[in-house]
């Protein structure tokens, strides 16, 4: 029991310091304002040049949906619905969380070791020495660029995994496009792909702030940065998971609240 | 006057102890060389006057202002006027070298326009013996003598008062040196800079230095100016000029 009570009172401390570090760029983004050119530069760096990756994964998310749909859907003689089941789940659940894990790996430990080397190597307490706050310079850019490229990436990989489903369906399952399509509107509301925004969103901050902070505070050289990574990817892999779940329940719950409140 | 006071400043790492009781003055203008063997706190000396150490006991003044205890965001005030060149580089690697340079003017407005901030990191570059055609180039393009020049355009770019430098003339080629060695000399001589020099170079130290502080089981054992230094009975000053002067007789 005692490890497990140390497990946790460790995690609960790590996303104190995230959340510490988090409000404190916020306060210094707002009060100092973000370097715009070095935004620019950061989201090339991380966004633009993941796209190619998030097109291919994204593509592939809504194809395997489309077919593992398909398989259950035909024992009942229900392939008509598939357009609209797979472009749900895509759009609500399965989607984002698959794109956020590629992304985490892509983005997040990118950045979180551009950080981590950084700071072992002096560079902060270089910028430090120049009167400048690395926070300001280095860490808000950088941080900003990666919650914006991820949102949008996750976006785009969603809109893709729709093209993907529907491509799939129609070049490997025989099932015609235009049906396909019909039925989207049938199964995906507004709310749902709010859902899915507001989880792309969430992500996307998720992995901005726990990669920059693990990239950030990393210290004992090379290994410092690979330990620093590590941390990283783990602790944004199940911090996606445990806020899909989260996400999800909550969504149910405030659509079941509104719908009961029309009435 | 004195540009940094340090009183009786104490640092430990675990039971090793690094500053025990060490104090040092560095006056305006004056060009204080710090020797001593590997490990006895040089480097950690210079990390506390810049704030990035505090010590466990002791202060540490800046133009008589009290350092020790104050908020990081203060401390970027003083490192504005006391600039600091690393052991290492420390270049930030996704910036060419003419952003390396410029970051102190562009982060403190130094600049009014690009084609000024240019000829600021051009002139920067020139005083540490470098062209300005590698501008566009980036730190790890460059050997590990060009980085450290580069560091020191950067650091000279933001005009502090007081520079400190970390093993400033390791790695480089004899001409560097003397370029470096003239530039510390003159900044010192014509414009009031103080300089704080952690080295192992002793013909350096001889040189140029005004006064050479000999630190050895983190306090100052013994400290004059090159003349007293040469002439010194104290068997680890005695220790470190002989082997200076050895050196200077095999080249001569």
């Amino acid at each position: 029991m005692k490890w497990i009570r140390e497990l946790a009172t460790n995690w609960i401390s790590d996303l104190g310091a995230s959340a510490m570090f988090a409000w404190e760029s916020l306060n210094i983004g707002v009060r100092r304002g973000v370097r715009f050119g070095s935004l620019i530069d950061q989201m090339y760096h991380v966004g633009v040049k993941s796209l190619p990756t998030t097109l291919i994964a994204g593509g592939f998310v809504g194809a395997i949906l489309a077919i593992q749909l398909n398989v259950q859907l035909r024992d009942y003689g229900a392939q008509a619905v598939l357009g609209g089941l797979a472009t749900s789940t895509t759009i609500r659940n399965i989607g984002p969380v698959l794109i956020a894990f590629m992304l985490s790996g892509k983005v997040g430990a990118y950045t979180a070791a551009e950080l981590g080397s950084m700071r072992v190597t002096d560079q902060m307490d270089a910028v430090r020495c120049l009167g400048a706050n690395p926070m300001e310079f280095i860490v808000v850019p950088r941080l900003l660029a990666v919650i914006l490229s991820s949102f949008c990436l996750l976006v785009i990989g969603l809109m893709v995994g729709i093209a993907g489903g529907i491509v799939i369906s129609q070049l490997v399952l025989s099932i015609n496009a235009v049906e396909y399509v019909q039925k989207i509107p049938r199964y995906v509301s507004l709310w749902s792909v709010g859902t899915g925004m507001a989880k792309s969103l969430v992500f996307g901050i998720v992995i901005g702030v726990i990669c920059c902070y693990r990239g950030y505070t990393a210290s004992g050289g090379a290994a410092g940065v690979g330990r620093a990574v590590r941390q990283a990817a783990v602790e944004v892999l199940v911090l996606i998971i445990v806020l899909d779940f989260t996400l999800s329940s909550l969504s149910e719950f405030l659509h079941a609240f509104l719908r009961v409140g029309q009435l | 006057m004195s540009h940094i006071r340090l009183e009786n400043l104490r640092k430990s790492f675990g039971p090793k102890r690094v500053l025990d009781g060490l104090s040092l003055e560095v006056r305006s203008g004056e060009i204080v060389f710090v020797i001593g063997k590997s490990g006895t706190g040089k480097s950690v000396l210079l990390k506390h006057i810049v704030g990035l150490m505090q010590p466990d006991a002791g202060e540490i003044y800046f133009e008589g202002e009290p350092l020790c205890g104050k908020a990081e965001s203060e401390w970027y005030r003083i490192r504005r006027q006391c600039g600091m060149v690393f052991q290492h580089p420390a270049l930030l690697d996704s910036l060419s070298v003419l952003e390396n340079v410029a970051f102190g003017l562009r982060a403190h407005r130094l600049a009014k326009s690009e084609s000024e901030l240019r000829e600021a990191v051009a002139a920067k570059l020139a005083a540490v013996n470098l062209g300005a055609d590698i501008m566009d180039r980036f730190p790890p393009e460059l050997s590990f003598a060009v980085q450290k020049r580069v560091s020191l355009a950067r650091t000279l770019a933001i005009a502090p008062d007081v520079l400190l430098f970390d093993e400033p003339t390791t790695a480089q080629d004899p001409v560097a040196t003397r370029a470096i060695n003239e530039l510390i000399h003159r900044l010192s001589r014509t414009l009031g800079v103080s300089s704080l020099v952690v080295s192992h170079d002793m013909h350096c130290a001889l040189a140029i230095a005004d006064r050479i502080v000999m630190l050895d089981g983190g306090k100052a054992v013994a400290q004059g100016s090159p003349q007293e230094m040469l002439e010194s009975k104290h068997p680890l000053v005695a220790g470190f000029m002989k082997e200076a002067k050895e050196r200077l007789f095999e080249v001569d």
